[in-house]
């Protein structure tokens, strides 16, 4: 038994200890709270954690929200389906990990570090890389999630870095939303499936429980043909595809305490030979490790001032294993196994000071430390052993935030944020603000004029990854990525339920770190990115339950990287999406239909990429029959193989999709 | 597995246990009503309100509709009154959109992050009609409001504007008006 394992089982052992204690309450707290007569009520204690709820962003946006109903109405499987879902972002996937695209920019060969992507407001993206991670490396399975919130546009005045492009918060659920036992079985094609257990109670005095354990397998395709190695086994990688992910999530609520905890192992092989390796070869694959304990606590000091104090912990280990030829482009073949790998903790707090004590202003502000504990990088070939790199650091981050939020009158408000930042990988503070003016024109349109800086310091990586013989060398004068982001939106409600929404944004990112291959290879802040576009999205929600939706985003992005100037490779000019759901045979039926539309994209080597239509349907049982409750997806329905842009460790200069897929879910509560 | 050994984890770990003990045997002893939600005890109040209030008699109505403006957060927990039966009248709940119209409510309720501007026009709306409104927002009595539930020393409390009450037709009971932290247009 490994020690993951090991650390699992004992997290299980404890929890149903805990659980063995507890008589479960018969009458629940809303009912007796109803029960009291109105003399009783006003001496009843609120608690402090439900008094300083955080909104729905922190800073004024046009935030987009996708809710848990909206996940089984379209059936998305990670966070990534969602994701894609969603007005301005694109979603690329290389049959290694998922990567996000925001408003046309997309760099290929980087790992979603410009944008932040949260658990419950925490900051997940990790400590090496910068990674934000989407697929099935994921924390979270799907049926967790409570809601996503999008929060487009420079964050770093409150979250500090990588919140260049924007905010990804994944709320989750609570005990009480399940209420009992969960067992779900998911099989689909490609040979993939899924067991899910979940257990969530929510106890009389208070104190929920959300305990949630999965594991994922899919063999992948069973052949997948790349012609750019016809040479070798008729370019056809056979059984490479393959995809094993186990999770193991908690959260435990108990008046002002929670304590959260997640860990996700997972193994992808590589079909597609990146990064120099030999193509067909089964040792080719990648396994990502990341946990998490996060425990926060929300207090009143006084009527109008509620103060939040968090603890975390997170790890992160990466190891890749990749065989290669050491001969290579001579021959003859040497096979040789390398290893490249990660490990990496950090720790850290925050205090957050939350007021409303003043009827025009709302403001709050925070100290946030970070300590990186460990930040290893190794690169070795196992046999005959040969070391690389093993590059060792640490160091500490820490910001100081405040906003507030000035009514100046009843339909003008306005949102000032600022936050300074030390971080131990640049050498210069950072300090980004963050400027909202928001009208409300009438009660139905409302109005919003946004500015934003925001920064992003050098990932270890980036700055230290040290192999000459790869054309990597370590540089440790880089200096931090910034963007300036402006934009104005206007939000109108012509009738209920119906809203509509247009923005304008210009995004200035600058200092981008590239890879410098006119030299021996080392990261430079010479990339130079605009993005500019505009998008509209209307949205109608039925009382029924029907729903309507559709966005279309314009964008254009010019890049100018070392030199060239050029329209971005993998920066579609038009994005579209549609969804619609619509409950059936007296709601007890959801059908979800979505179909998104991405234009054409330039590759890295210059060429098109012709653009697709992805449309996805599904069908689900929204109300449990004898405690059974289904779904049945269909992926790609038009079966057309889309392709996805190439990075530079790639041969290829695209790559192709899964065609049409299936996936059948059964679930059962009690 | 070396991190599993790091000093670090060896004390959470070791942390942990006690820490969940302790909360379980908190479990069984800790008072039944601490630590209520804010969304839960707002809706226990509006389900009183609805017991306190007398509305122009209308003999064809067997349902007193309690409406709130679109909430996430209201929303679940008001689901918890519905169908409970208030002066032998069986309450239904609606959540009501902007431009909506509030003809067929009893009670409003309009939660406090609702922008002013809106609750302004959900004044105008309703102003010399027969439903009692009611929201958490501060400024509320003083925009022409009902009833404000306002938040003092980790209690709710509640105000009561008796001007706008009477035109739009409405009795609250003396009892509820004992009750209230303030009364204005006595």
């Amino acid at each position: 038994m490994t020690g993951s394992h090991r650390m699992i089982l004992s997290t299980c052992l404890i929890m149903a200890a805990l659980l063995g204690g507890l008589s479960p309450a018969h009458s629940e707290e809303a009912e007796e709270l109803l029960d009291l007569s109105l003399n009783q009520l006003v001496n009843v204690e609120v608690s402090s954690a439900s008094r300083f709820k955080q909104k729905a962003s922190e800073a004024p946006s046009a935030v987009e929200v996708l809710n848990a109903e909206d996940i089984r109405s379209f059936g998305w499987r990670t966070l990534a389906d969602a994701l894609n879902a969603i007005r301005g972002l694109t979603v690329r996937n290389d049959r290694n990990y998922s990567y996000l695209g925001v408003r046309g920019f997309s760099r290929t060969g980087d790992y979603t570090s410009r944008v932040l992507i949260m658990i419950d407001g925490r900051r997940m993206n990790d400590a090496v890389y910068d990674s934000g991670f989407l697929g099935e490396e994921f924390l979270l399975d799907t049926n967790l999630i409570d809601r996503i919130e999008y929060i487009p546009g420079s964050g770093s005045s409150v979250y500090g870095a990588n919140a260049l492009l924007g905010v990804v918060n994944v709320i989750t659920k609570q005990g009480k939303d399940f209420n009992g036992v969960r067992l779900s079985g998911e099989a689909g094609s490609l040979d993939t499936y899924r067991g899910r257990a979940t257990f969530g109670k929510e106890w009389a005095n208070g104190a929920d429980l959300l305990l949630n354990v999965s594991q994922f397998f899919s063999h992948g395709e069973e052949r997948l043909y790349f012609p750019e190695f016809a040479s070798i086994n008729g370019g056809i990688a056979q059984d490479m595809d393959l995809e094993r992910s186990s999770r193991l999530f908690g959260e435990f609520n108990y008046h002002d305490f929670t304590l959260r905890g997640g860990y996700v192992d997972r193994y992808k092989r590589v079909p597609t030979a990146s990064f120099g390796a030999i193509f067909n070869d089964k040792q080719v694959y990648a396994v990502d490790k990341q946990g998490y304990l996060d425990l926060d606590y929300n207090t009143a000091i006084t009527d109008g001032l509620g103060l939040e104090l968090r603890a975390f912990h997170h790890w992160y280990d990466y190891r890749s294993v990749q065989a290669y030829d050491f001969n290579a482009p001579d021959p003859p073949l040497f096979r040789v196994l390398n290893n490249d790998a990660v490990n990496s903790r950090w720790w850290g707090g925050e205090i957050k000071l939350i007021s409303k004590q003043f009827d025009r202003h709302k403001w709050l502000a925070g100290v946030d430390v970070q300590y990186d504990q460990q930040q290893t990088l190794i690169n070795n070939d196992i046999d005959p052993y040969t070391l690389y790199l093993r590059s060792f650091n640490e160091g500490w981050r820490a910001g100081v935030y405040m906003q507030d939020e000035y009514r100046i009158s009843d339909s003008l408000l306005l949102n000032v944020g600022v936050r300074l930042d030390h971080h131990h990988l640049i050498k210069t503070l950072q300090l980004h603000p963050r400027i909202g003016l928001i009208w409300d024109v009438t009660p139905a349109l409302t109005t919003k004029l946004l500015y934003g800086s925001a920064f992003r310091a050098p990932n270890i990586y980036e700055r230290d990854y040290n192999i000459p013989l790869w054309g990597f060398a370590r540089n440790p004068n880089n200096r931090e990525e910034k963007v300036k982001s402006y934009e104005a939106i206007a939000e109108w409600y012509p009738s209920a339920d119906v809203k509509l929404l247009s923005t304008f944004y210009y995004n200035n990112l600058s200092q981008l770190l590239v890879q410098d291959t006119n030299s021996d290879g080392r990261f430079i802040n010479d990339g130079h990115y605009q993005t500019y576009g505009f998008e509209l999205q209307g949205e109608k929600r039925w009382d029924s339950g029907r729903l309507a939706k559709l966005s279309w985003t314009r964008t254009y992005t010019r890049a100018d990287v070392l030199g060239v100037r050029s329209w971005a490779p993998d920066s579609p000019k038009n994005l579209v999406k549609l969804h619609y759901a619509e409950p059936l045979f007296d709601n007890r039926v959801r059908l979800g239909f979505e179909e998104i539309f991405v234009d054409e994209r330039k590759t890295r080597m210059g060429n098109l990429v012709r653009p697709y239509h992805l449309v996805n349907v599904n069908l689900a049982l929204t109300k449990p029959l004898y405690g059974f409750q289904a779904s049945l997806g269909i992926y790609n329905v038009l079966g057309y193989r889309y392709q996805f842009v190439g990075g530079s460790e790639h041969v290829q200069d695209t790559l192709a999709a899964d065609g049409r897929t299936v996936r059948f879910r059964l679930e059962y509560g009690f | 597995m070396h991190y599993l050994d790091s000093p670090i984890k060896q004390k959470l770990r070791l942390l942990a246990i006690p820490m969940l003990m302790l909360v379980g045997t908190g479990l069984h002893t800790a008072l039944a009503m601490a630590g209520t939600s804010e969304q839960a005890l707002t809706v226990a109040f509006l389900y009183n309100f609805l017991k306190f209030a007398e509305w122009p008699e209308d003999p064809s109505q067997s349902e007193l509709t309690l409406c709130v403006i679109e909430s996430a957060d209201f929303g679940n927990e008001l689901e918890k009154i519905a169908g409970r039966s208030v002066q032998n009248k069986k309450v239904r709940i609606k959540q009501l959109g902007l431009n909506e119209n509030p003809g067929g409510c009893q009670l409003l309720f309009i939660p406090g992050e609702e922008k002013p501007v809106r609750i302004r026009e959900w004044l105008k709306n309703t102003a010399n009609t027969p439903i009692l409104v009611v929201s958490n927002m501060n400024e509320f009595l003083d925009m022409g409001g009902m009833i404000l539930l306002v938040e003092n020393d980790q209690r709710l409390q509640f105000e009561v504007n008796l001007e706008p009450v009477r035109r739009a037709g409405l009795r609250l009971n003396s009892q509820l008006l004992q009750i209230a932290r303030s009364v204005r247009g006595n």
